[in-house]
This record gives C-alpha cells, sequence and structure tokens, in this order.
C-alpha cells in the first residue's frame, strides 16, 4: 500500500507542534521558577550587579593609576563581565532544575510524554532568558560606571557573549547529568563545574600562566580561545577568526557529549531510583 | 490496559518487589494496600515508567513501556500527595504549563467541571503552590492528574491529606471517570477508603502480592499482614 505523502506531512507537522508546545510548556515552567522568588532574584540579578560595581569602580579610576595597574583592572573587569554569560547559564539551569527535585515535580515533568531533548531545550531556552535579562541589567549599571566599556569592543560584544552562552549551554548538560544522578544533594554541582571551567578558560589570565597538565587542558576548553580572543582585541590586535571557529566547533562537541551524558544519566537514575527518591 | 510479568526491583541489596504479576482490565479501579515498605509506591513508579525493573516485563495499553513510553505517557498521568508542583507560580499557571506538556488546547472546562465537583472556590487558582495547604496540594495534583483525561491513571496516597468531605468527593470523581473504560490504580493506607471505592484490591507484603480479590474489611486485610 502507498503512503499518502499529504497524511505523512500532515502527521510530522502535528508531531512537531506538539513538541513545541511541550517545551513551550517547560519553557514556561522553568521561566516561573524565578517569578517571585526573592532568594533567586538575588542570585540573578543583586550579587551580579554589585560585583559589576566594584570591578567598574575600579576600572573607571584607573586614569588615576600607573599604567600595567589600569590595564589589569579593566582586564579583572572584562574577565568578570563575560564569565557571568558562561557561568550563569550553568548555575541557573542547575538550580531551577534542582528546585525540581526538591518538590518531587521532576515525577510529575517526567510522566509526562516529553523526551529529554525537549527537557534540555526548555531548560536551555528559560536559563538563556533569564541571563539575557540579567545581563541587560548589569550593562545597564556597567555603562553607567564605565561608559566606554562596550564602546572600546564594539559589535564584537554579541559575538563574544553569544558563544560565551553556548559554553554555558554545554557544560550545564554535563551538570544536569550529575544532578540526574545524585539528586538535590549535589545542587552545587553548577558553581563547582563552573568554578572549575574558569580556570582552564583563561578569563583572567594568559594560556602561557597555567602550568603542565593544567595547560594542556585548557585546549580543550572552548572558553579559553574566547577569553583569549577578547583580550587580544582589547589590546588592539584584529579578531582572530579561528580561535572562534576552534570555540565554536568544541562547543558543539561538548553540548553532544552533554546530551549523550544527560541521557545515560537519566536512564541510570530510573535504575537506581534517583528521580523517586528526591 | 495494564499487564506486568514477574516484576522484580532490589535496592542496594534489599528485594523491594518479588516476582510481582498483575493484569488489570478496562474500567477497573485497583486499590493497593500494604503496610509501610511493602512496596506499593514502587510498583506504581514502576508502572509510570520512572523506574525501571531489574528484570520482568511491562505492557500499559497494548504498548511495552520501555520502548513506548512517550506515547503511552499521553495517556496517562499520575498524582501524589507528597509532589508539590512549581512553588513560586500560581496554580493557574502550573497547570497551563502541564497543560502543554500533555497539549492539551482546551483543558479550562476539565477544571471548571472538577472544581465545581468537588466544591473547591476558584480563588485557589491564583494562589502560589507553596502558599497552598497540605490538602490544597493534593487536591491541585489530582487536578494536574486529570488535565489529559488519562486512560490510565496512578495516584500515590492522593487523598491522605484531604478532609474526608474533599475527599469523598475526588473519589465520587475517579468512579464515575471510571465508567468510561478508564483504569485507575490507587494507593492508599486507608482501606476503607479502598473498600468503597476500588472495585478490586490487592494487598502488597514484603514485595509480594498476597491477596488479590474483591475489596475486603480491615480486620481481614490485618490477616494477610501476618
Amino acid at each position: 500500500m502507498t503512503e499518502n505523502p499529504y497524511r505523512t506531512i500532515k502527521l510530522t507537522l502535528i508531531m512537531h507542534n506538539s513538541s513545541i508546545r511541550r517545551i513551550r510548556g517547560l519553557y514556561l515552567h522553568y521561566l516561573y521558577s524565578i517569578k517571585r522568588n526573592p532568594a533567586r532574584v538575588i542570585e540573578m540579578f543583586v550579587w551580579p550587579a554589585f560585583e559589576i560595581m566594584l570591578f567598574g569602580f575600579l576600572a573607571a579610576s584607573g586614569k588615576n593609576m600607573p599604567t600595567e595597574a589600569a590595564v589589569i583592572s579593566v582586564t579583572i573587569l572584562t574577565g568578570i563581565v563575560y564569565w557571568n554569560c558562561t557561568a550563569r547559564v550553568i548555575q541557573e539551569a542547575v538550580a531551577q532544575f534542582t528546585d525540581d527535585f526538591v518538590s518531587k515535580n521532576i515525577q510529575g515533568i517526567l510522566v509526562a510524554p516529553i523526551s529529554i531533548g525537549e527537557l534540555l531545550i526548555g531548560i536551555t531556552a528559560a536559563s538563556l532568558t533569564k541571563i539575557a535579562i540579567s545581563l541587560t541589567v548589569l550593562g545597564g549599571v556597567l555603562v553607567l560606571i564605565y561608559p566606554s566599556f562596550f564602546s572600546s569592543l564594539g559589535a564584537h560584544a554579541l559575538l563574544w557573549v553569544f558563544q560565551l552562552e553556548l559554553v554555558g549551554v554545554a557544560f550545564s548538560y554535563v551538570a544536569l547529568s550529575v544532578v540526574f544522578l545524585f539528586g538535590e544533594r549535589v545542587s552545587f554541582s553548577g558553581w563547582i563545574i563552573s568554578t572549575v571551567l574558569q580556570i582552564f578558560s583563561l578569563v583572567f589570565y594568559e594560556r602561557s600562566a597555567l602550568p603542565g597538565l593544567l595547560h594542556t587542558v585548557s585546549y580543550a576548553v572552548p572558553s579559553s580561545y574566547i577569553f583569549e580572543s577578547i583580550r587580544a582585541y582589547q589590546y588592539g590586535s584584529p579578531l582572530v577568526t579561528n580561535s572562534h571557529t576552534i570555540a565554536l566547533a568544541l562547543s558543539f562537541a561538548y553540548m553532544m557529549i552533554g546530551f549523550g551524558l544527560v541521557t545515560i544519566s537519566y536512564n541510570w537514575a530510573r535504575k537506581i531510583g534517583t528521580i523517586i527518591k528526591s | 490496559m495494564i499487564e506486568l510479568i514477574n516484576i522484580n526491583k532490589s535496592f542496594g541489596g534489599k528485594r523491594i518487589l518479588s516476582n510481582v504479576s498483575l493484569s488489570v482490565r478496562g474500567g477497573e479501579i485497583v486499590g493497593i494496600a500494604g503496610p509501610v515498605g511493602a512496596g506499593k509506591s514502587t510498583l506504581l513508579h514502576i508502572l509510570t515508567g520512572l523506574l525501571e525493573p531489574d528484570s520482568g516485563t511491562i505492557t500499559l495499553l497494548g504498548l511495552p513501556l520501555q520502548s513506548s513510553r512517550q506515547i503511552i505517557a499521553k495517556e496517562m498521568n499520575y498524582a501524589s500527595s507528597s509532589q508539590r508542583l512549581g512553588g513560586y507560580a500560581s496554580v493557574a499557571e502550573n497547570l497551563t504549563t502541564y497543560a502543554d506538556l500533555y497539549g492539551v488546547p482546551h483543558f479550562r472546562p476539565i477544571i471548571t467541571n472538577l472544581w465545581k465537583l468537588c466544591k473547591m472556590p476558584d480563588v485557589l487558582m491564583s494562589k502560589k503552590i507553596y502558599k497552598l495547604s497540605s490538602g490544597e496540594n493534593s487536591f491541585v495534583n489530582f487536578t494536574k492528574a486529570i488535565l489529559n483525561n488519562p486512560r490510565l491513571l496512578f495516584l500515590d496516597e492522593i487523598t491522605a491529606h484531604m478532609d474526608p468531605l474533599l475527599s469523598q468527593r475526588v473519589l465520587t470523581v475517579i468512579k464515575k471517570r471510571n465508567r468510561k473504560t478508564n483504569t485507575t490504580i490507587i494507593i492508599s493506607q486507608n482501606t476503607e477508603e479502598v473498600r468503597r471505592t476500588c472495585t478490586r484490591m490487592i494487598i502488597l507484603y514484603h514485595g509480594k502480592i498476597v491477596y488479590d480479590g474483591k475489596p475486603i474489611q480491615n480486620n481481614k486485610i490485618n490477616t494477610y499482614y501476618a
């Protein structure tokens, strides 16, 4: 019997529609998790804003410092601003997912007809939305304190933000796989992973500053290429396209690995009972 | 509707379920009773796919759960009294997100009808989940569980925190639903409730089915715990 192509197309569209709907449901669920939640609002907006203010004032007072000290203060500020793009994505994804383990709502979500891919897209979209709002607020604070910060970086600022968020998404999947395995007990995994990643990301120093094995490992970390490129650009060199291509390729590779890890740990969690013991 | 064959499950070397086999037809309301640690919740979690058995096969709606989970999940739902939906969102916001997860476009009439039957006030809709009392929370979980009008409904101690009146209304809704060939499995410590609501009773003891038949009185149940 020959299959009606129009019926196949219609069925495919219905499937896509319902998948988009499920992703929307997950997206809204994770977006609501910060709504009216003072602890999370402080974590996302207030602390980073204070940090930016502190180092923004330091950088702004650079004109009264010796040249080297001024350069260091701007490097620190740049590092803090951009590192937020990666670290916040990881920490936010873990925080909202762990909340579901604490409330046992994870059971309701996983009983629903969602796939792991849809779950990850929902979590990612919600964390990226929150980070976009957070970064806009932080950017506003920075413009008030240190107006020349963004003008010195130009349109590339957006490219770096995008790439660093992508790194954050990739490593948030690794962190989520840990939460699947151990439940709310590892709510700190977002902090641990982002802190370890920061060491290899060359946020504040050159690659040569890392000794031996750490130096070698840093080549496998996508954000290291981005921070090297940001610093080089700030110091007057042209944008190194190669570095960004490598960072992009590595980020996608880690995203795939992260997706695989989440799938494996979800299946393992169903065996050992992490989901039901939460 | 539900077919379990030789289900086994252990945690850390301790056997929780031992060769559990079960067959449930459409329209049945099955109450699972048993002492604490008998394996009731474990069995329900296995049926929902939240937990994978060590061995055995599960067929729901004629499909193997292992390979057709997403298809079966559309026709199934689960609620537990110990679960809380998204804490800082309102009841309405939570139910909207779950309607999206189940692909139910017109869920308002389902909720309105249920809430009217159970005489629940509309103001509850705008209340945040973390502000709900335990009874209200259980009722919201129950509402979530019937959003998609599931053919398979799994309820874990859902009336545990409800007042007797609300509990009675919820059980009436369950009975009415099942006239339409839906299947419900209820876990409850309240054996009187199981006796009044269920068409069949299963008693689990040390991970084994020790009774499977018509609902029986409390004093008779105790004889199976020995």
